[in-house]
């Protein structure tokens, strides 16, 4: 009967009203099932009358591709048919469709916004021509030219090999002066990355020999930003630190470098007729490769190793035998994205627990719409609906309900990522990549399709299940509802509290963490300290030894001279910044055996009044003084760490260190200052040796200015200061010390903060998935209370009870949920600072809490029923 | 020929007015004959006559209380038709023989 099944519901639910004001609900009952026992007989005998009918006209008219383009057209018309009745069926309960979207989307978005995340960082392939061919060889170690021109002629599996090696450039003229990132790179690196030229070409192979090697190929960005897109600029000069160089090329505007912020590139020059051994170019960082044709990563790796052994074998005093023997081949991608891919892919499982979490709840949702609307579904099977057509009926009803929460979460994702966005961590790479792509719209389409299966099945079977005669047999409701609609949901709380559990832990593990790591001491006070990189150019009267140091003093003086500077240091590489410089060392009382490395300590550059302006403590003998100038004996300041390693039980002042080279002339130690945290608050500090900048020429100086006033009130004042020092100093990376602890933490916060929001939603969709069960089991006790109540039995006993047994499901889920913390929440350890994975208080707080909301969201619907008069209560029954 | 139920379906929708709605068929015909009527029976015999060409339907709108969209039933000119001739076979089978009734089966 078809269309008719919904007009027959009504008709009968308009009788059941008159029935009930004539003779009482009691009669209307049994009038009731008669009239569907009636439907039931009739509409089989008009089915079975119609049927042979059909089967004629089918065989009539049933063949050949009419019959078939009617047949699509008629599945097309159910279909449509099917999704229309679905639709009215949801806005008939506007409450109950309401809260089940805003419940998926809510899942949904949060879970295609994450997929977006880890698409661009980690899953969209590189922007490099054949991206899959890269590979990164040997990135623990750095190599001169020659090494990388031996490597690459006997590595047979590597097509062709290139290296890089960053450098920062003043660039002048064309404007004010500007401190910039590029690198010096192997004439073929852009050859090997596969790069099409925006302008110009690339470099050529007789470029990398001294006094062909000035020449510069551009970012698009630097092109467009410092040379308005002049299409004229090949072969224009620019100055990179303060030497001419002939741009003969710009790279377009797709290319992304490896390091993000690259903007310049100059061959490396390499002295003709040297070797691996004479090869002065000890700093090519990166080597990126090109495998051959049908060789594998791993084939790659086992024979680079042999190269590189042979070379080590080859070159016995510069190549180290011991890194040759461990040297790795990573493909590029993971060796740009590898560090996160874990946390994102780790991120990405605890949102999917909140989907599920949410697709309970809707399941929950749905039981219990079906166990209310369990007559008009047994009067459509009455009406020979079928178990199939019901089926196909609710499913619809589910995919409607995903498909429509699919389309707001994309909404909310999209929200997201622009968030996102905002506030990822700008060492995360490629967070400039993500967007809502091809394949994040797919991603958010299968999930809508795939979720109402997760939440709409079982309900959808259970009801196309239930026959007339088992609600006959059930008849009035009874107290509990059905036993096994009760284990089902028991399961699906017990569940959804496991899962909440799993990530609430995770949030507070690393809540935990972020706050050991914001507690810990970085070794200096940098409140109110504004940092800066300058460059000073050389000296002109002896341009090979380093910066003009006259030219530094006088910039240091007048920055201390500027209103609201307190105190004025400089170094040469920031603490928690990127970038390390290590040296093999010798010392007093120390003998390494002969053949074994000495060991390595970091070395840094600073100026007398670094140690003041940053606050760090000195421990013992002195700091640096102005009187340590390039003619008086070379001295050095060392942190705690070292002292502590190197004499434990004695001074270490007026020892002697050599470094780099045990024949060179000794540096005395004069003092010891505390340990600074150097590579992140995380990190333990390192054994570390402080040079003084007038022993030590560097050219590029981190400035650290204490300040009275804010720090970042100051850069005007201190931008004219140097100005009017010398107009060639570029200065660059402004940021108050602040800021860069802030940076240091972003990793951690971004993670950390993406937890814990995960985590609320999750705690809010567990809870608000309790109470709905609990509101709903009290409802339908309502008459058991009654009936307790007046029996003599106290409110606080019945609360009592019904709260054990609403809980039990809760204390199941929390037993759950801590067995699946223990064995998972390991991957997190890698993440995690000063807490185990397994930390006893948090699990106990977590618990706790949980229990706690958990209880609460029982109690208040239980004590809701309690107060309700049972004689009221009673009545309707 | 119509079926005696089909024929008083159709007779209370003549008795209606205009267009009918299938609760008020089933209230009217259980004004007439006193017993319950069942829904499914006036529901089959709705969609025979249908299927017969005498009766045309329509769906009206939702009510504004949120109420559904009710199924109207009207007579086409071929059930005017059929029950005219219904009404005068079974006019002249009666003639005649009412007060028969009257002595026997009491």
């Amino acid at each position: 009967v078809g269309a008719d099944e919904e007009q027959a519901q009504n008709a009968l639910a308009e009788l059941w009203v008159v029935h009930v004001k004539k003779h009482g609900a009691g009669s209307a009952r049994v009038w009731y099932w008669r009239q569907v026992a009636g439907f039931v007989l009739r509409v089989w005998m008009f089915r079975r009358r119609q049927l042979p009918r059909n089967a004629d006209s089918g065989q009539m008219w049933g063949s050949g591709d009419r019959a078939l383009s009617e047949g699509v057209a008629s599945w097309v018309r159910a279909g449509a048919r099917v999704v229309r009745q679905a639709v009215r069926s949801l806005l008939r309960q506007p409450g109950f469709t309401a809260l089940s979207v805003l419940t998926l989307a809510l899942g949904i978005g949060s879970t295609t916004a994450m997929f977006g995340v880890l698409n661009g960082v980690v899953l969209r392939p590189l922007t490099y021509e054949n991206a899959n061919e890269l590979v990164v060889l040997w990135p623990e170690t750095v190599t001169n030219m020659r090494a990388v021109e031996w490597l690459a002629a006997e590595t047979r599996s590597i097509a062709a090999m290139a290296a890089m090696s960053p450098a920062d450039f003043s660039v002048t003229g064309d404007g004010p002066g500007d401190r910039i990132s590029g690198a010096r790179v192997t004439t073929n690196y852009f050859d090997v990355m596969g790069v099409r030229f925006r302008l110009g070409r690339s470099f050529q192979a007789d470029e990398a020999e001294p006094g062909r090697s000035n020449v510069a190929i551009l970012g698009y960005g630097l092109w467009q930003s410092r040379y308005g897109g002049d299409v004229t600029m090949i072969g224009r000069t620019i100055r990179l630190d303060h030497v001419p160089y002939t741009v003969i090329g710009v790279l377009p505007r797709d290319f992304r470098p490896l390091e993000e912020h690259h903007q310049v590139w100059v061959p490396q020059a390499v002295e003709r007729g040297t070797t691996v051994a004479t090869d002065e170019t000890w700093w090519m960082q990166t080597r990126i490769g090109r495998l051959s044709a049908g060789a594998t990563v791993e084939g790659a790796q086992s024979e680079f190793r042999a190269t590189a052994g042979r070379l080590a074998h080859t070159f016995p005093e510069e190549i180290d035998a011991g890194s040759a023997e461990r040297a790795t081949v990573l493909r590029l991608r993971t060796a740009l994205v590898g560090g996160y891919e874990r946390t994102l892919w780790v991120l990405l499982c605890i949102v999917g627990l909140v989907l599920l979490i949410a697709c309970s709840n809707v399941t929950n949702l749905l039981l219990a719409r079906a166990e209310a609307s369990q007559r008009d579904l047994a009067l459509r099977t009455a009406l020979g609906a079928g178990r199939r057509h019901l089926l196909v009926q609710l499913m619809a009803e589910s995919l409607v309900l995903g498909i429509v929460s699919g389309g707001i979460g994309l909404l909310l994702a999209w929200g997201g990522i622009r968030a996102f966005r905002i506030v990822a961590p700008s060492e995360l790479p490629r967070a400039n990549e993500v967007a809502i792509d091809g394949a994040v719209l797919l991603f958010a389409l299968a999930v809508a399709v795939v979720t109402p299966f997760v939440f709409g099945l079982v309900p959808a079977l259970r009801a196309a299940r239930s026959d007339v005669r088992g609600i006959l047999a059930e008849g009035s409701r009874g107290v509990g509802g059905s036993v096994r609609r009760v284990r089902l949901t028991a399961g699906l709380i017990a569940s959804e509290i496991a899962m909440a559990v799993l990530v609430v832990t995770a949030a507070a593990l690393l809540l935990r963490s972020l706050s050991n790591l914001r507690s810990v001491d970085p070794g200096f006070n940098g409140d109110r300290v504004l940092t800066f990189q300058i460059t000073v150019p050389p000296d002109p009267a002896d341009p090979g030894s380093g910066p003009d140091m006259s030219t530094y003093r006088a910039l240091w003086l007048n920055l201390a001279a500027t209103p609201g500077v307190e105190a004025v240091g400089g170094i040469h590489i920031l603490p928690l910044g990127t970038g390390n410089n290590r040296y093999p060392y010798w010392a007093d009382d120390h003998s390494w055996p002969a053949g074994s490395p000495p060991p390595a300590a970091n070395i840094r550059v600073a100026t007398p009044g670094y140690v003041e302006a940053m606050g760090i403590e000195q421990v013992e003998g002195r700091w640096f003084v102005d009187a340590d100038r390039i003619e008086s004996p070379p001295v050095v300041v060392i942190n705690r760490t070292l002292a502590a390693r190197l004499w434990p039980n004695e001074s270490a002042v007026g020892k002697r260190i050599w470094l780099l080279d045990r024949a060179s002339e000794p540096w005395q130690v004069v003092g010891v200052i505390g340990d600074v945290k150097q590579m992140g608050l995380a990190r333990d500090a390192n054994g570390e040796i402080y040079l003084p900048h007038d022993q030590w020429r560097w050219a590029a100086m981190f400035a650290t200015l204490r300040t009275s006033v804010s720090p970042a009130s100051l850069v005007p004042a201190v931008r004219r200061t140097v100005a009017q020092t010398d107009e060639r100093i570029t200065i660059s990376r402004i940021a108050p010390m602040p800021a860069i602890l802030r940076t240091s933490l972003a990793t951690n916060e971004f993670v950390t903060g993406l937890t814990t929001v995960f985590a609320g939603l999750a705690l809010a969709l567990g809870i608000i998935g309790v109470y709905a069960v609990t509101t709903y089991a009290a409802n339908r006790r309502l008459s058991e209370f009654g009936l307790r109540m007046a029996l003599g039995s106290s409110p606080a006993r019945i609360i009592e009870s019904a709260l054990t047994r609403d809980l039990r499901p809760v204390g199941l889920g929390l037993v759950i949920g801590f067995g699946a913390a223990w064995m998972t929440t390991r991957v997190l350890s890698s993440m995690l600072y000063g807490v185990e994975p397994f930390d006893l208080i948090i699990y106990l707080a977590v618990a706790a809490a949980i229990a706690a909301a958990a209880t609460f969201a029982s109690y208040v619907p239980i004590r809701r029923a309690t107060k309700l008069d049972p004689m009221i209560v009673l009545r309707p029954q | 020929m119509l079926g005696q139920f089909e024929h008083m379906v159709l007779l209370v929708i003549l008795r209606q007015g205009s267009e009918s709605y299938s609760v008020d068929i089933v209230q009217e015909l259980e004004a007439h004959t006193g017993k319950e009527v069942a829904t499914a029976a006036v529901f089959v015999a709705l969609q025979r006559l249908r299927e017969k060409g005498y009766l045309k339907d329509r769906l009206d709108e939702p009510g504004p209380d949120g109420g559904h969209a009710r199924r109207y039933f009207k007579l086409t000119p071929k059930a005017l038709h059929a029950m005219r001739g219904a009404r005068a076979n079974y006019l002249s089978l009666w003639d005649g023989v009412e007060t028969q009734l009257d002595g026997r089966g009491k």
